[in-house]
């Protein structure tokens, strides 16, 4: 089962997913960022350190992500990817579109 | 002739027990095959992860349980996947990897961009199967 820790800092939402972000996590992890935006938290980064798995569906949640904070006049960025989370991206050429950053810090700083 | 290092099969039944089920498996076939590098098995299992989730969701109307074989050989990686009735429709559609901007349809081709592997599929009376091989660097 797929956990979230959601921690605020800087007025960016920071989810920590922990376990496989797939097609059973995927839904939950729209609806997070969905909530944040309708709350008025635009930026969101997803520190992927402790995700075991990453399949299309769940890289499909993260483009939702990104589209719906965008929208908002915000973004959504990701840190700490794996070695298999980095394969994903790389296989499906999103590595521009969805920029590994090396920390959380990184990530929220960046401009 | 490949020498068969370990030979893993499960019988799975419903979404996230079924997923859990299968990367549990992954687990065991790469104890039983430790010297297969950490990007091997990431290729390998996305396949596979892929084509199951594939097969759970195009499926979820008509069947709720599917079969899974793994096959770990000194020089290549195997697995099978077979579920009752015949392939869905659209199971062998959007190869080719969407727009940038797309939230979804990046299953089969993201399978197919993991580059050694190959697929087939068959459809017999006893259901359907999905074969994914990938060759490992000798």
């Amino acid at each position: 089962m797929t956990t979230f820790d959601l921690q605020t800092i800087n007025a960016t939402l920071v989810i920590r997913p922990e376990g496989r972000l797939d097609l059973v996590a995927a839904p939950e992890l729209r609806e997070l960022v969905a909530k944040s935006v309708a709350d008025g938290i635009v930026k969101i980064v997803v520190d992927l350190h402790d995700v075991d798995f990453l399949d299309s569906s769940g890289l499909g949640a993260l483009v939702t992500g990104l589209k719906t904070t965008r929208q908002a006049g915000g973004n959504l960025r990701i840190a700490r990817a794996t070695e298999q989370t980095l394969i994903v991206l790389d296989l499906t050429m999103m590595q521009q579109v969805l920029f590994p950053y090396p920390s959380v810090d990184e990530a929220i700083g960046s401009p | 002739m490949s020498i068969v290092l370990i030979h893993l099969h499960a019988d799975l039944t419903g979404t996230e027990e079924s997923l859990t089920s299968m990367h549990e498996l992954f687990a065991k076939l790469w104890d039983g095959a430790p010297e297969v590098t950490t990007r091997d098995r990431a290729l390998f299992s996305i396949a596979v992860a892929e084509i199951a989730a594939n097969v759970i969701e195009h499926g979820r109307e008509r069947y709720d349980d599917w079969k899974l074989d793994l096959k770990a050989c000194d020089d290549h990686l195997e697995a099978s996947i077979r579920h009752p009735g015949p392939l869905v429709a659209g199971a062998l559609t959007k190869w080719t990897m969407p727009e940038e901007s797309a939230e979804g349809g990046r299953g089969l081709a993201l399978a197919a961009a993991a580059s050694t592997l190959h697929y087939s599929h068959s459809t017999d009376p006893e259901g359907s199967e999905w074969r994914v091989v990938h060759a490992l660097a000798c």
